[in-house]
């Protein structure tokens, strides 16, 4: 059992590096250059997904938390907490990229566009989720639960504040993946793009397996703490 | 010691290497000034083998990053149910 | 004893509270006042620039004053032990959270119409002819801002610093108020329909009342 584990981890591991090598190939030698911004496009490879996983890991905080409402059991509240903490740093990158790249093709670092606006409401909640975790006690039942409150909350106001944000007029390029008139990605462009995709999304699987076993270590260095100080 | 060092502060240091991995890379496309290279036509621009060397580095360190995290979990998880064994009672 | 009664008691206690101390209102009014009075000498707005972003200051202050309320009614119910002996009494924790709600709103209410006089006399603006829109427009925005303050509210007052994390996780969640306030109250003074706003607020308002009463429960277990 602990044996098979330790294998999976280790192919998990070469798997991971191997795809993060093979995409980094792809995205620069076999896309094709874009004619226009020219290799200020790249960063769309991980702009894109790294938005993706910020979303999914949300989304994936919020099914946690309301699996730990509903059955109570720490491994919801690990998975959740972990995933929270996994999506801000992938939030964080998609506000620092997207003002890099805006920077030589809109001429600005900012707009207050909706998808911006949006996003970095997004970190500021999960910010404020992390942060009232860290103040709540590790023991007992209160921690998962708050946090599990604030998670489910802070999703719910998601669509809300892109609802509300899309009345200013928006900048942000519309989606080019999902087709429409006149859109869509060269072949090979949209090869690398969903390769970066799956790459990304594998890596925040790699990274919340590591992240809960973390803080399942840390359930129980906390567990041999509490015992020795009642003895 | 150093399981104990990299397990207790991993999440910053991983704020800080995917931070890195996408801010470095990105600052070399723009130090080589990479929209200005542009071939008309496609093809590689001059300065795609620096901004790729980057970010292979960045990521290659991301990688090993994550290894260390490996191997701290293991030796940490083993001195872990040591301690419990030894502690006596119900092994649960 | 039934819910609604059980509601009405809690909410009748709370106003008696109130009516003989005033603390929240007196603490939330002076607030808003005195920031409406530094966003005006800080940018000294003209007649037009006003009509811009009057709205905003307006909300700014309010959640300002919004957020000073919550903390207070919590942290008299806490130095009293008032939460504990709530949650003792035969009531549906959804009744609690219903009447705290309804008694954030209230008070908030009545601090923000004690604010807008002194608004529109620093601010020269005529609020008459869309008054009673405007009313409603913030009527719908307070109980989105109380139904989401009630809950965090409980939740921050919980950890280790106490009030201090309230604003920084309330004021990201009600971004879509302030929006839609402010785009509302733009539209009423530019004579455009408010309709968008409106309904904006509407479902914001069911969103989170109904995700309040169902996690209120959670939160004060214990």
């Amino acid at each position: 059992m602990d044996r098979n584990r330790a294998i999976i981890d280790s192919l998990l591991l070469l798997l991971t590096g191997a795809a993060m090598a093979v995409n980094l190939w792809l995205i620069f030698y076999f896309a094709p250059l874009e004619r226009t911004m020219g290799l200020i496009q790249k960063i769309f490879y991980f702009h894109v997904p790294s938005a993706w996983v910020a979303f999914l890991a949300f989304f994936i905080t919020f099914l946690m938390s309301i699996g730990y409402l509903a059955s109570r059991r720490d491994w919801f509240d690990r998975a959740a907490s972990s995933s929270a903490s996994i999506g801000t740093v992938f939030c964080t990158i998609v506000l620092v990229t997207g003002p890099i790249w805006a920077r030589p093709v809109w001429g600005i670092w900012w707009t207050w566009d909706a998808r911006l606006t949006s996003t970095l409401v997004l970190w500021f909640i999960y910010v404020a989720y992390l942060l009232i975790r860290s103040y709540l006690p590790a023991s007992g039942t209160k921690r998962g639960t708050l946090s599990a409150v604030v998670g489910i909350i802070g999703f719910l106001n998601v669509p809300l504040v892109y609802m509300s944000i899309r009345w200013w007029r928006t900048q942000h390029p519309q989606p080019v993946i999902a087709g429409g008139e006149g859109s869509g990605l060269e072949p090979r462009m949209k090869l690398a793009f969903f390769f970066s995709l799956a790459v990304f999304t594998l890596l925040y699987a790699v990274i919340l397996r590591y992240r809960m076993r973390q803080s399942f270590i840390d359930g129980r260095v906390e567990k041999l703490l509490e015992e020795r100080r009642r003895s | 010691m150093i399981a104990s060092v990299v397990g207790r502060s991993a999440p910053w240091f991983l704020v800080a290497a995917l931070i890195l991995v996408v801010i470095m890379p990105m600052e070399c496309a723009f130090g080589a000034d990479g929209a200005s290279s542009v071939r008309p036509g496609g093809g590689p621009a001059g300065n795609t083998g620096y901004v790729f060397a980057a970010f292979l580095f960045v990521w290659g360190a991301l990688w090993l990053y994550l290894v260390a995290i490996h191997r701290g979990q293991r030796r940490m998880e083993e001195r872990l149910s040591r301690l419990e064994k030894s502690r006596g009672g119900d092994p649960s | 004893m039934s819910d609604f009664s059980g509601l009405i008691a809690i909410l009748r206690k709370d106003i008696l509270i109130e009516f003989r101390t005033r603390q929240a209102l007196i603490s939330m009014t002076l607030f808003a006042l005195l920031t409406v009075l530094l966003l005006a000498f800080a940018f000294e707005p003209t007649r037009e620039e006003t009509a811009l972003i009057g709205p905003g200051l307006l909300w700014v202050a309010f959640a300002f004053a919004g957020t000073i309320g919550l903390e207070h009614t919590l942290s008299t119910e806490r130095e009293e032990g008032g939460l504990e002996a709530l949650l003792l009494a035969p009531l549906d924790r959804s009744t609690i959270y219903f009447a705290k709600l309804i008694a954030n709103v209230i008070f908030m209410t009545v601090a923000e119409f004690l604010t807008i006089p002194v608004f529109v006399v620093f601010y020269n603006m005529n609020l008459i002819p869309f008054l009673g829109p405007l009313l409603l427009l913030n009527l719908l925005g307070t109980i989105g801002f109380c139904a989401v303050g009630t809950l965090l509210s409980v939740i921050t007052a919980q950890t280790k610093l106490r009030g201090v994390l309230l604003p920084i996780i309330l004021f990201p969640m009600i971004v879509p108020i302030l929006l839609a306030a402010v785009e509302g109250t733009g539209a009423l003074f530019r004579g455009d329909s408010p309709v968008g706003a409106f309904r904006l607020l509407i479902v914001y308002d069911i969103v989170f009342v109904v995700g309040g009463f169902l996690t209120f429960g959670f939160v004060v277990e214990e």
